[in-house]
């Protein structure tokens, strides 16, 4: 078998992930809720995490929220931001995390830049749309579907002129291209734990450059005698229990990623890429989403008059695990123009190597 | 003479700031804090020796550390609020 759905959740994990999830429920207790030592051990775990990630993002510690996922973290940050009617200006190339959270909230969504792998286009939309009206500005760093790497850091800094709240969905290039809270001035950044960063599905992380609303209420650890959330970070975004094995196995995954190097995990993926995506160029019938300038790990194809879901549906029985369909991000179909026929998607990891893409190659070809 | 206890109302803040003081050769303990020290409940504390609490006092001042009160631990148990 060979996973190359690392986009949707990175299967294939460092062998110390596992462990520290399995020595954390034999040994953790509830972190700052009690003062004895599985407890105590616990809040030193969690906070561990805390600081590897504020390290990795250039953040403060107290501004890493833990989450169930990232599109936990995107509901916090778009329902601190935004009201009923307020104008939001988001990429048309957001996932549905994005879409579905504004849609519910009834916002007056803008669409900005709709051409694949023009990151100059893509800014002049951005340029254009975000006026001082504009209540939130919600981009993601990389398109689910096609890899396409957006212009953020200088989408960021346009809002940042115009002092228009910034938020980066860091889904696909968290673990990968440099992410900044403190280079972005972002108001907030949501990522998963389980993609790039290698943890346990059930993490997440929302960096935090201004206090969220809550989502959820209830037992901090902190302030108990009061009805109210405590008013600073973490404590109040973090109501409930702590996922604290997941948390654990995060740590080791951040702990990987730092070891390996962002830059070196990147640059192997998207050389597993390139080399797809040369190959299934010269294939008759095959229709590839490619562009080596501006494009991570991921790749998109459709093959000439063959359903997509039946093309994946045919590479699983054969052992190939790659993703069809909309990939939970019809604008992003919608603005490549592949809404009615969805795609084919292979996203690669820091563990696929060149045999396993020269297998799915050979097999294409045939 | 007492030990020193700074208290905060977050376990994320006290270990925050542990990190400081360990930096500085600190020595330190973060425990719970007395719920008589809290008024809304719940909170940690860092204990340091009773020479170190003048120093780690101004370090954590210095570095704007998110403490609510310093006090000081009596060897017989007494706990009164302290002025370092």
């Amino acid at each position: 078998m060979i996973y190359l759905d690392s986009s949707a959740t990175a299967m294939q994990k460092p062998k110390t992930v596992p462990r520290a999830v399995l020595k954390a429920m034999r040994s953790l207790a509830s972190p700052g809720r009690g003062g004895y030592r599985p407890a105590m051990e616990a809040a030193e775990a969690v906070y561990d995490c805390r600081a590897a990630a504020a390290e990795l993002f250039a953040a403060q510690p107290e501004q890493v929220v833990f989450t169930m996922n990232a599109t936990h973290g995107l509901n916090l940050a778009i329902k601190s931001l935004a009201r009923r009617g307020d104008t939001v200006v988001i990429s048309g190339f957001e996932h549905n995390s994005v879409v579905r959270p504004l849609h519910h909230l009834g916002a007056n969504v803008i669409v900005a830049g709709e051409k694949l792998f023009d990151p100059e286009n893509t800014l002049a939309a951005f340029d254009r749309a975000v006026t001082e009206d504009t209540k939130a500005v919600v981009c993601t760093h990389v398109s689910n579907v096609f890899g396409y790497i957006l212009p953020v850091e200088q989408i960021a800094d346009l809002c940042r002129r115009r002092g228009v709240p910034f938020v980066l969905d860091a889904s696909q290039s968290a673990g990968t291209l440099p992410v900044s809270l403190s280079g972005l001035g972002a108001a907030f950044i949501a990522m998963p734990g389980h993609k790039g960063l290698y943890g346990p599905s059930g993490t997440g992380l929302l960096l935090c450059g201004q206090k969220p609303a809550t989502l959820l209420e209830g037992g901090s650890g902190s302030l108990s005698k009061s009805p109210e959330m405590p008013d600073f970070l973490p404590d109040l975004a973090e109501a409930g229990t702590q996922n604290t094995a997941g948390i654990c196995g995060l740590a080791a995954g951040l702990r990987f990623v730092q070891e390996r190097g962002m830059d070196e995990i990147l640059r192997h993926e998207q050389a597993l890429r390139r080399e797809l995506a040369e190959e299934l160029a010269r294939l008759d019938g095959m229709r590839i989403f490619a562009d080596d300038r501006c494009q991570t790990g991921v790749l998109s194809f459709l093959i000439t008059g063959e359903d997509c879901e039946l093309t994946a549906q045919r590479l699983g029985e054969n052992g190939f695990c790659v993703r069809a369909g909309l990939h939970c991000a019809p604008l992003a179909h919608k603005s490549a123009g592949t809404l009615e026929t969805g795609t084919v998607r292979v996203s690669f990891s820091a563990f696929n190597t060149k045999k396993e893409t020269e297998r799915l190659i050979r097999y294409l070809k045939k | 003479m007492p030990d020193y206890a700074f208290t905060f109302q977050s376990i994320t803040a006290a270990q925050g700031s542990r990190n400081i003081l360990d930096r500085r050769g600190i020595e330190n303990w973060i425990l719970r804090s007395p719920k008589s020290l809290l008024g809304l409940g719940c909170g940690y504390l860092i204990k340091v020796r009773e020479n170190s609490g003048p120093r780690a006092a101004s370090i954590l001042r210095a570095w704007n550390a998110p403490f609510v009160r310093i006090y000081a631990l009596y060897p017989d148990g007494r706990i009164e609020a302290a002025a370092l």
